[in-house]
């Protein structure tokens, strides 16, 4: 598959938009668990916003449609992370590539036909699991309740749902009745709005 | 044979769409001309460019037929490294130009990408550095540099890759007099010394006059509307460049219109205002332990009459852009600022924006919808609290006057520069605001358009909204607004135009009469 | 002295290192790692400022799971509890409280090793070095390149587009979506503009191209990366 450069900017741009608008999400979920910290449930605090830290892959994803698309942007994403430096650490590397396979998984599994709501919720789900299992070992949440941990899971599917599946799908489709994704997949056949 | 041939290119965006953005285009350049290409916004010179430089179709859009040659040597196919030799590009946006962290290193990347040594790199920075006299712009980070300086880093890459063909699209789009100057000596002096081809793209011929030797006019779809104006030609075809839209470089003396003065009472004053950097509350410059830091801007003691016009000017960064964000809240201050009586530390949020909007240089930055009838509706429904019905109602009726009805059901984005800042204009005012601000109201248009949008303005002030704009454009200013401030060194100032009364007292009020005009639809 | 490392070498090593320490969290090794990290860091002059201002979020992190897994961890209130790595993972009375300071002190290990290379990574030897020796192509790293000078503009842009909804009457707060989409508008406008500019300076996607920068690997690499993953490994055995 050969990828544009046009098309390379567009991942690493989003990712780099996507992360300053989740800054703003990084204040409110940082008070919340602040908040929840003393009485033992912390690790909750950032679960309802995890959508929103996903949604930059899928939405490329929906947008270009090219096989291999969450995997390499969701790569070139974290090594935006690591230049920047944050308290993750390298890891994200790891986490990147993960989400990425996650993401990719249902369009993948239906051969990069299907561009709908029921894939890009699939693909949400997908991240939001795999990005649990990823906490399990490298934060290892394993040792939280079993509560916390069902907890947490549920919270963070709802939010990837809301956020990743519906909300970078809603994104998207806006864009492209805005006419500024001429040139890229999603766009298909429109023609010149000049013409209507 | 001519040195460089664009020969019946016929390009558009969409394949299947019928209208083409470029259609059949033939074009001859000399070598070692300096060609300017003249035409209105959405004429297709900008399209031109990119496809004589091979970045159109490959970043989209549909080529129908039609070559480009330079020196017997056909473009098509050829890879960008080849090409970049031949013919190379300068954008207008100073901000999208560059993918590294400084000058120096851009220039090491356009050296990779020819295949230099890694051993000649400095050798060849050195040697254009010393020649164009860059020193002081190699290290500092682009994200330091003015947009002045951008765009000479930017010609300074293109110089170093020493294309036999230079392209320039509108470069002086965001300058002020001083880096246009000194952009132009940059290239006075490639021009000069090594008999380099530019072919610039403008609307503004103004600042081309002395180093063209010719100029072309283009109309709608590439049309070759004249092929060869000597500049010395170009007084006599005055009648040409305003029929295609293009604004008159000898219409700055003599002409200027002016808007009725309001005496209908003070809006805003600022007594002994310091602004500083920051939002208020934050850190505030109040508390005075020790000198702290420096004011951003000192705006003395100035007030603004209801229903007046005034135009900041000033350079790039000198802060015309802090004192509309001081006006819509955004900045920490002492001393003073009465907004409609009223303290302006005082007026938060909603009470503050009932009353002023802002228009930013990029229009796109605040259309929250996907269509342009939605966006009008949308500013109704918020501040005048209308129903649907209601507002599509009024909203049609404001399109209309706005002449934007044609344009209802399209997406904001997809409007021509000038539509989306009238359009901007009008969700601003929609809900009823008294004050609004433009930043770079004519950033980037041709002198049709120019006018259409000043004129529109005019139109503003007879319904007693009270406007304040910032530009580049000393004629402009001259030609529309009622006072002139100065912002320049951290201070705004007014200055004292002696003759001024005598200037416009011959009764030309641009703004009153235009107000009856029938405009063109777009 | 880690300016000096090689990129990819000193990127790797840091990831094998976070990856090894994933599998084990003794408190006293864990602070091996962020000290080791931190005289690294003291020896190649690194703004500390930056540095206090990611351990801010850090401290919350580390924070929030210590006292989850002590108070609610697994083991809390029924008085057989687990310690130990995932590996090792065996009854114990013991307790939550070693359990929670070592994962706790690990927040800071991750954090410690990201910032080592942040810190004292120049963004363009990164890039030669990926392309040099990961032989990552050219296309992808300046992608990633450009977007990444691109931050400042991203930011000054987004906090208008912000201001813009707030005067048209929208009102915004730090969770609001709608401004995304006019951002998304320019990231489209941008990635053209900035793909154009590129090509028109000579920049191919395929095919060769110099390099300014040779980036190669030294013996010194591979102390760095073997000492650095020895503490790990020493860790995750709990030596």
């Amino acid at each position: 598959m050969q990828w544009k450069l046009k098309d390379i900017l567009t991942m690493t741009i989003s990712a780099a938009v996507f992360g300053v608008i989740y800054l703003g999400f990084v204040y409110v979920g940082g008070a919340v668990t602040a908040a929840l910290t003393p009485a033992g449930y912390g690790p909750i605090g950032y679960e309802p916003f995890y959508g929103v830290f996903f949604m930059a892959a899928t939405f490329v994803a929906y947008v270009i449609r090219k096989p291999g698309i969450g995997i390499i942007a969701e790569l070139l994403a974290a090594l935006i992370e690591v230049l920047l430096g944050n308290y993750f650490g390298p890891g994200v590397i790891i986490n990147g590539l993960l989400q990425g396979a996650a993401c990719e998984l249902p369009f993948f599994l239906t051969h990069y036909k299907k561009w709908n709501l029921g894939t890009t919720v699939a693909s949400a789900v997908c991240v939001a699991v795999v990005s649990y299992v990823y906490d399990f070992v490298h934060d290892s949440y394993f040792l939280l309740g079993g509560k916390m941990i069902a907890l947490g899971v549920i919270i963070r599917i709802i939010s990837a749902v809301i956020f990743t599946g519906i909300g970078s799908k809603l994104l998207a489709d806006a864009l492209n009745k805005a006419g500024v994704l001429k040139g890229f997949a999603i766009s298909g056949k429109s023609k010149d709005l000049y013409e209507e | 044979m001519s040195f460089c041939e664009v020969e019946g290119v016929s390009f558009r965006f969409f394949e299947k769409s019928e209208r083409n953005v470029l259609n059949n285009v033939n074009l001859r350049f000399e070598r070692g001309e300096v060609a300017v290409i003249l035409g209105s916004s959405g004429c297709g010179k900008s399209t031109l460019a990119a496809v004589m430089c091979g970045l159109y179709p490959e970043n989209g859009g549909y080529l129908e037929h039609g070559r480009v040659s330079v020196d017997g040597q056909d473009l098509g196919g050829m890879g960008y490294r080849k090409r970049c030799r031949v013919i190379a590009q300068m954008f207008q946006n100073p901000d999208l130009q560059f993918c590294m962290k400084n000058l120096r290193e851009e220039l090491y990347f356009c050296l990779e990408n020819i295949l230099t040594p890694p051993g000649q790199m400095d050798g060849r920075i050195f040697e254009l550095s010393r020649y164009y006299g860059l020193e002081d712009l190699l290290d500092r980070p682009f994200s330091s540099l003015s947009g002045g300086e951008k765009q000479k880093a930017a010609l300074c890459c293109l110089l170093l890759l020493d294309p036999k063909i230079l392209v320039l699209d509108e470069p002086f789009a965001n300058l002020d007099d001083v880096s246009a100057e000194a952009y132009l000596e940059l290239l006075r002096k490639k021009v000069r010394d090594e008999k380099t081809t530019v072919i610039a793209i403008d609307h503004q011929p103004g600042r081309w006059l002395d180093i063209a030797d010719r100029f072309l006019v283009l109309g709608e779809g590439g049309r070759v509307v004249r092929e060869r104006i000597p500049a010395e030609q170009l007084l006599n075809e005055r009648e040409t460049l305003r029929r295609e839209g293009i604004s008159d470089p000898f219409a700055r003396e003599g002409e200027q219109k002016t808007g009725a003065a309001g005496d209908r009472g003070e809006i805003i004053r600022f007594s002994g205002a310091a602004v500083f950097h920051g939002r208020p509350g934050s850190r505030g410059p109040r508390r005075g332990r020790g000198p702290g830091q420096p004011p951003a801007l000192l705006i003395p003691d100035l007030a603004v009459g209801r229903g007046e016009m005034i135009a900041l000017l000033g350079p790039s960064g000198s802060g015309k852009t802090t004192l509309f964000m001081t006006l819509l809240g955004q900045k920490a201050y002492t001393g003073s600022i009465r907004f409609l009586g009223q303290e302006l530390s005082g007026l938060r949020g909603k009470h503050l924006f009932e009353n002023i909007g802002i228009v930013f240089q990029n229009p796109g930055n605040q259309f929250v919808t996907t269509s342009v009838l939605q966006e009008v509706m949308t500013s109704l429904k918020i501040w005048r609290r209308l129903d649907d019905d209601a507002a599509e109602k009024e909203a049609d009726l404001l399109l209309e006057k706005y002449n934007l009805r044609n344009f209802r059901r399209f997406s904001p984005y997809m409007l021509s520069q000038g539509q989306q800042r009238r359009l901007g204009v009008l969700t601003m005012l929609a809900g009823g605001q008294k004050i609004l601000l433009l930043d770079e109201p004519t950033y980037g248009q041709d002198g049709r358009t120019t006018s259409a949008i000043m004129d529109q303005m005019c139109e503003r002030l007879g319904e007693g909204v009270t406007i304040l704009f910032s530009t580049h454009d000393r004629a402009l200013a001259a030609a529309y607004a009622d006072r002139v401030w100065l912002v320049d060194g951290g201070t705004v100032t007014e200055p004292d135009l002696v003759g001024r009364a005598e200037k416009y007292s011959a009764g030309k009020n641009g703004c009153a009469g235009s107000a009856s005009e029938g405009r063109p639809l777009p | 002295m880690m300016r000096k490392i090689n990129p990819t070498v000193k990127l790797l090593a840091i990831l094998a290192a976070a990856v090894i320490t994933a599998f084990g969290f003794t408190a006293k090794w864990n602070l091996v790692i962020v000290l080791f990290c931190l005289v690294l860091m003291l020896f190649s002059k690194v703004n500390i400022r930056h540095l206090l201002v990611v351990m801010i979020p850090a401290t919350l992190a580390a924070l929030s799971l210590f006292f989850a897994i002590w108070l609610n961890g697994k083991g809390a209130g029924t008085g057989a509890a687990y310690s130990g790595s995932g590996f090792y993972a065996q009854t114990n009375n013991a307790s939550n409280l070693s359990d929670a300071l070592g994962v706790g002190l690990r927040m800071y290990a991750y954090a410690f090793l990201g910032m080592l290379f942040a810190l004292t990574t120049d963004s363009s030897e990164f890039i030669y070095s990926l392309m040099q020796q990961l032989k990552v192509k050219p296309k992808f790293a300046y992608g990633v390149l450009a977007a990444f000078h691109l931050l400042p503009v991203i930011r000054r842009e987004y906090s208008q587009i912000r201001l813009a909804y707030r005067v048209r009457g929208y009102r915004v707060t730090p969770l609001s979506l709608r401004p995304a989409f006019s951002a998304l508008v320019n990231t489209m406008h941008w990635s053209e503009s900035l793909a154009m500019a590129m090509e028109s300076k000579g920049f191919e996607e395929e095919g060769e191209r110099t390099f300014y920068l040779d980036m190669k690997v030294r013996p010194m690499d591979f102390v760095f990366a073997a000492a650095l993953i020895a503490i790990a490994v020493c860790g995750v055995l709990r030596v």
